[in-house]
C-alpha cells in the first residue's frame, strides 16, 4: 500500500462519514396523502370523521398513511408525497391534545385552528404527484399528521404517530 | 483543518483492518474501492440532490420584540431598507437559487426567543402580505404560505424541503410582531 492508496481511503472515508451521519442518524416516517378521485371530499358536516368525531373511519375517501406509527424521539424527517391524481394535499404535524380533547376547529373555515393547536411544522399545498419533507425534533408523545386544505380533517383526513 | 485532519485520522484507524488486507490481495483492492464507492453514492445522492439554504433566526436578546411596535406603522408592508435593521431578523447563506427541489435548514440562533420560518411565494417586493392587524401577524393562509418550520425553541432547528418554481419568496416568522419587527428576507429562485 502506498501514500497515494492511503490518502485514497482516507479521502474517501471522509466524504462517507459526513452524509452518512446526515442521512441515517435520523429517524424517517414516509407519508402519502391519498384520495379516491376529485370528489373524494364531501361537505365537512356530513358524517365527520375528525380526531374524536364517531364517524366511520373505513368509509374516508381521503387520508393520510404513514410506513410506521412509531418513531423514536429525535430528529424526525416526514417525507410527504401527494398521491392524488386530481386534489391538492398538505400535512401538518401537531401534538395531540393531552386533554384527549378534540382540536380547536373553525366552523367557518371548516378546518383546524392550526395556530391555536400548536402546529409543529408543515409541508402546504402540495400538488398532484408533488412531494416535500419536513424534518423536526420531537419529544416522547402522541402527534397529529393531518390535511387542513377546507374540509379534509372531518373527511378523514388525519393519522397518529407515537413517538417513544 | 485541524478538524478535518482528525476526521481523516479516525477513519484511517477504523479501516485499517481492510487496509491490511488489501496489501496482502492485489484485486480485492478494487472490490474494496467498489463497495466503497457503492456506500458512498447512495448518501450522496440523497443529501446533496437537493439545492440546501441554511436559514439562521437571529435576535438581540430577549427584549428584541419589544422594538416591533414602533414599526408597526409598517403595517406588513415591506421596505428593503428596515430588513436587517431590527432587533431580529432572518438570514440566509444565499439569496439566490435554481429552481427544484429546495431543503431549508432552519436554526433558531436566539438564546431566549421561539421563532419559526415559513416560505410563501411573492410577485414582487412591493407586495403587501395580507395581514391580521390584531392578531400582530401575517395571514399566512391568504399569503399562500408552501410549508413551515413552527415554533423552534432557542437553539433548535428543523428543515423544509419543497419544490420550488423560479420567482421570488419571502421568508418570515410570523410569532406575533416578528415580521413588522423585520423578521423576513427574501430568496430569488431561477430557472
Amino acid at each position: 500500500m502506498n501514500c497515494a492508496q492511503v490518502l485514497c481511503f482516507a479521502v474517501a472515508g471522509l466524504f462517507m462519514a459526513l452524509p452518512a451521519t446526515a442521512c441515517f442518524a435520523d429517524a424517517t416516517v414516509n407519508v402519502s396523502l391519498w384520495d379516491k378521485g376529485p370528489d373524494s371530499v364531501v361537505p365537512d358536516k356530513e358524517h365527520p370523521k375528525g380526531l374524536g368525531s364517531d364517524g366511520d373511519m373505513t368509509m374516508a375517501m381521503v387520508g393520510v398513511k404513514s410506513d410506521v406509527d412509531k418513531v423514536k424521539a429525535g430528529v424526525v424527517t416526514f417525507q410527504v408525497t401527494n398521491n392524488s391524481k386530481a386534489v391538492i394535499h398538505e400535512m401538518i404535524l401537531l401534538p395531540l391534545p393531552q386533554d384527549g380533547k378534540g382540536l380547536p376547529y373553525l366552523d367557518d373555515e371548516s378546518r383546524v385552528d392550526e395556530d391555536a393547536a400548536g402546529a409543529l411544522g408543515e409541508v402546504s399545498e402540495l400538488d398532484p404527484g408533488k412531494t416535500g419533507a419536513l424534518k423536526v425534533e420531537l419529544t416522547p408523545g402522541k402527534y397529529l399528521l393531518f390535511c387542513n386544505i377546507p374540509a379534509h380533517f372531518l373527511n378523514g383526513m388525519w393519522t397518529q404517530i407515537t413517538v417513544e | 483543518m485541524v478538524a478535518g485532519s482528525g476526521k481523516v485520522l479516525d477513519v484511517g484507524r477504523a479501516t485499517s483492518p481492510d487496509l491490511i488486507g488489501t496489501m496482502k490481495m492485489k484485486r480485492p483492492v478494487s472490490l474494496t474501492f467498489a463497495a466503497v464507492g457503492l456506500f458512498l453514492a447512495l448518501p450522496l445522492s440523497a443529501a446533496f440532490a437537493d439545492v440546501a439554504v441554511k436559514v439562521s433566526l437571529w435576535d438581540k436578546g430577549p427584549d428584541s420584540a419589544t422594538m416591533t411596535d414602533a414599526m408597526m406603522a409598517m403595517k406588513g408592508k415591506m421596505d428593503m431598507k428596515m430588513a436587517g435593521m431590527g432587533m431580529m431578523g432572518i438570514k440566509l447563506d444565499v439569496q439566490e437559487i435554481k429552481a427544484g427541489k429546495v431543503t431549508f435548514e432552519v436554526t433558531n440562533d436566539s438564546k431566549d426567543i421561539i421563532h419559526e420560518m415559513i416560505v410563501s411565494p411573492i410577485s414582487a417586493t412591493e407586495t403587501e402580505l395580507a395581514y391580521i392587524v390584531d392578531e400582530n401577524r401575517v395571514d399566512e393562509e391568504k399569503a399562500g404560505h408552501l410549508g413551515e418550520v413552527a415554533e423552534l425553541d432557542p437553539g433548535k432547528g428543523g428543515a423544509l424541503t419543497v419544490d420550488l418554481k423560479p420567482g421570488t419568496y419571502i421568508l418570515y416568522c410570523n410569532i406575533p410582531g416578528h415580521f413588522v419587527g423585520g423578521m423576513w428576507t427574501e430568496l430569488n429562485v431561477t430557472k
